[in-house]
């Protein structure tokens, strides 16, 4: 380890982090104190997936999506098939439409709760891992224990509507492959009630965490739904008054190919810097008014001023989202009335369809293109770490600053941290980042 | 040795290369003859989803891949606790390890009174790339000892948790 020593030349290689999902390294190169350049290179595997998906019939393109990322299988089901069935002019009536809403809740609620307890509060309790807290006394290990049994409810949906928890397998282009009889959701009630106040407890227990201000003048960008919290549908609105279509997408954002990364980044047209922030934060200060009472009672007995800009409140609004997902899945239970059929019928054509969802981690943008057997001929799959990925760095850049009189293990920290504000999904190989920064 | 039931036997991996030899092998394990009830098959894909399986009940036992210097293909059989699985690089591809999942799971109570590790040396962990031909051939071996150990349970005498 070198210890910085101002303006001399410096670097720092540090590998570490557990606790972000999959593969990365970052490189700071700093002059005489100065930021010069931030690099988050990532692996991004839906690159192989776009091609492996060209000649596929579009009707497998939903179990073949789910297969990207084990946390987020659901968020490439629901955009895909989405986009699938807009070329198809298939309608989803009101039943299987609340079953995917559901079958959403169930993932946010793994995701969130994964994140916020196993990944992230040891950043905010100054532990190294969720082992450690674990390990630190028995009202910690109580927490995590609760956050498990949390998860699980999450996971339960997931099984029972998606058909298995990991890479769930019931969905299809027209609905699902068997509609979940009433009994086996109300079976779900009783935990769900239980998970509900547990994950209230969990907003009252994140209020408390110490949140740095890291308060920046981000673009934030979510779907918009004329009246519910968005997860399958809305228009995709901005701070600054973006509101289109998914269909437009193309038109204000654009991916690029960075030298030093296997993903391609994406950036705003509509911004000089082409950065914008995707994710929870955007999410909730863009719909807090469409979440249910009880969530934005919560939010407010938090003391937190939201809108809000910090992204290390996102941690808070994870949080927050997770309570949201019990209270809608508990509602959307309460309404069900089993469809007459798992799926509507479609005749495949030709066509383009885009679709906007929204994964945990932020808006997942798909488009397929079909030939008039309904074969895919063209896709692109946007995930939200690949949106996010320039704010991310850009956050860095604003960072290092901080980084430069610090000694390695605290630098490398501080930026693994910042990066952990997004809850990068880098579903790939390994799940080191190395991080390097350079100075001269 | 005790063996609590339910036994679940839970193969951890990925898709990439060798580290689909839990799957495979647990999957393959599965098809080897009718099962009763108290045996479980689980494939999962990493410490965090083995973590959602635990509820301090029963007997575990894991499948996975390790990456050493160690030749490919070969097999080792480690009992929780160990020093030796703490150091083993087991799961290379998983962001949480089994290991660390064992032990977040110990430190929670919720870890089951036996676990047993089957760990098999992969050499290639690349995305999208099958098992590689050394560790696929290890698989009916690995499959065939747990077999074995399996079959001697009820001699040992299988104990209710």
């Amino acid at each position: 380890m070198t210890e910085p020593d101002g303006k001399q030349s410096r670097t720092i290689s540090v590998q570490a982090l557990a606790r972000v999902e999959g593969e990365g390294a970052l490189t700071i190169r700093l002059h005489e104190g100065k930021v010069e350049s931030v690099e988050l290179r990532i692996f991004e595997p839906p690159l192989f997936y776009e091609r492996f998906l060209r000649g596929r019939s579009a009707s497998e393109v939903p179990d073949i999506t789910a297969r990207i990322c084990g946390i987020c299988p659901v968020a490439y089901q629901m955009s895909s098939v989405h986009a699938v069935e807009k070329i198809f002019s298939v309608t989803m009536p009101p039943q299987l439409r609340a079953l995917r809403r559901l079958l959403y809740c169930g993932e946010w609620i793994e995701s969130h709760v994964l994140h916020i307890y196993f990944l992230h509060a040891p950043d905010f309790l100054g532990y190294e891992s969720a082992l450690a807290m674990a390990q630190a006394g028995p009202e910690l290990a109580s927490v995590v224990r609760r956050a498990l049994r949390i998860k699980k409810a999450g996971n339960r949906i997931v099984q029972v509507v998606g058909g298995r928890e990991v890479h769930p397998i019931n969905v299809r282009v027209g609905g699902f492959f068997r509609a979940v009889r009433r009994e086996e959701l109300t079976a779900l009630v009783e935990d769900l009630k239980w998970a509900r106040d547990a994950a209230l407890e969990t907003v009252r227990w994140a209020s408390g965490l110490p949140f740095p201000d890291f308060t920046d003048d981000y673009d934030f960008v979510a779907l918009r739904h004329p009246t519910e919290y968005p997860m399958n549908e809305g228009r995709l609105v901005s701070n600054r008054g973006l509101d289109i279509a998914a269909e437009e997408y193309p038109n204000h954002f654009e991916e690029y190919q960075v030298p030093y990364s296997n993903a391609l980044q994406s950036r705003f047209r509509d911004r000089a810097d082409g950065r914008f922030f995707v994710g929870p934060l955007a999410r909730w200060n863009l719909n807090a008014n469409h979440a249910p009472e009880l969530v934005r009672q919560a939010a407010a007995d938090t003391g937190i001023q939201f809108p809000n800009r910090n992204p290390y409140i996102s941690i808070l609004v994870r949080a927050l989202e997770v309570v949201l997902a019990f209270d809608e899945a508990l509602r959307l239970i309460e309404q069900y009335e089993p469809p007459s059929k798992p799926a509507v019928d479609f005749e495949p054509r030709a066509g383009f369809g885009h679709a906007i969802t929204e994964a945990p981690r932020g808006i997942l943008y798909h488009r397929y293109e079909t030939d008039a057997a309904g074969l895919i001929q063209h896709a692109t799959i946007i995930p939200p770490t690949s949106q996010n990925q320039l704010q991310i760095e850009n956050d860095l850049a604003r960072l290092a600053p901080q980084l430069v009189n610090m000694p390695d293990d605290a630098a490398a920290l501080l930026a693994e941290k910042v990066i952990r504000n997004y809850d990068p999904c880098i579903s790939c190989a390994t799940h080191f980042l190395k991080l390097r920064v350079d100075g001269r | 040795m005790n063996w609590p039931l339910p036994i679940r036997i839970v193969g951890v991996g990925s898709s990439s290369g060798d580290d689909a030899v839990g799957w495979n092998a647990v999957r393959r394990l599965q098809r080897e003859r009718e099962w009763g009830s108290e045996f479980e098959f689980h494939a999962v894909e990493g410490g965090q989803r083995l973590l959602d399986l635990l509820d301090g009940r029963g007997s575990l036992i894991i499948v996975d891949a390790f990456s050493s210097n160690e030749k490919a293909g070969g097999i080792l059989r480690l009992e929780w606790p160990s020093p030796r699985i703490e150091t083993l690089h087991l799961g290379t591809t998983h962001h949480v390890r089994p290991a660390e999942a064992l032990q977040l799971a110990a430190a929670l109570g919720i870890l089951p009174a036996t676990v047993v590790i089957w760990a098999v040396a992969g050499e290639q962990f690349v995305p999208q790339s099958d098992l590689s031909p050394t560790v696929a051939a290890s698989v009916p071996v690995l499959v065939q000892q747990i077999v074995v150990e399996l079959d001697e349970v009820p001699k040992r005498g299988v104990v209710d948790a």
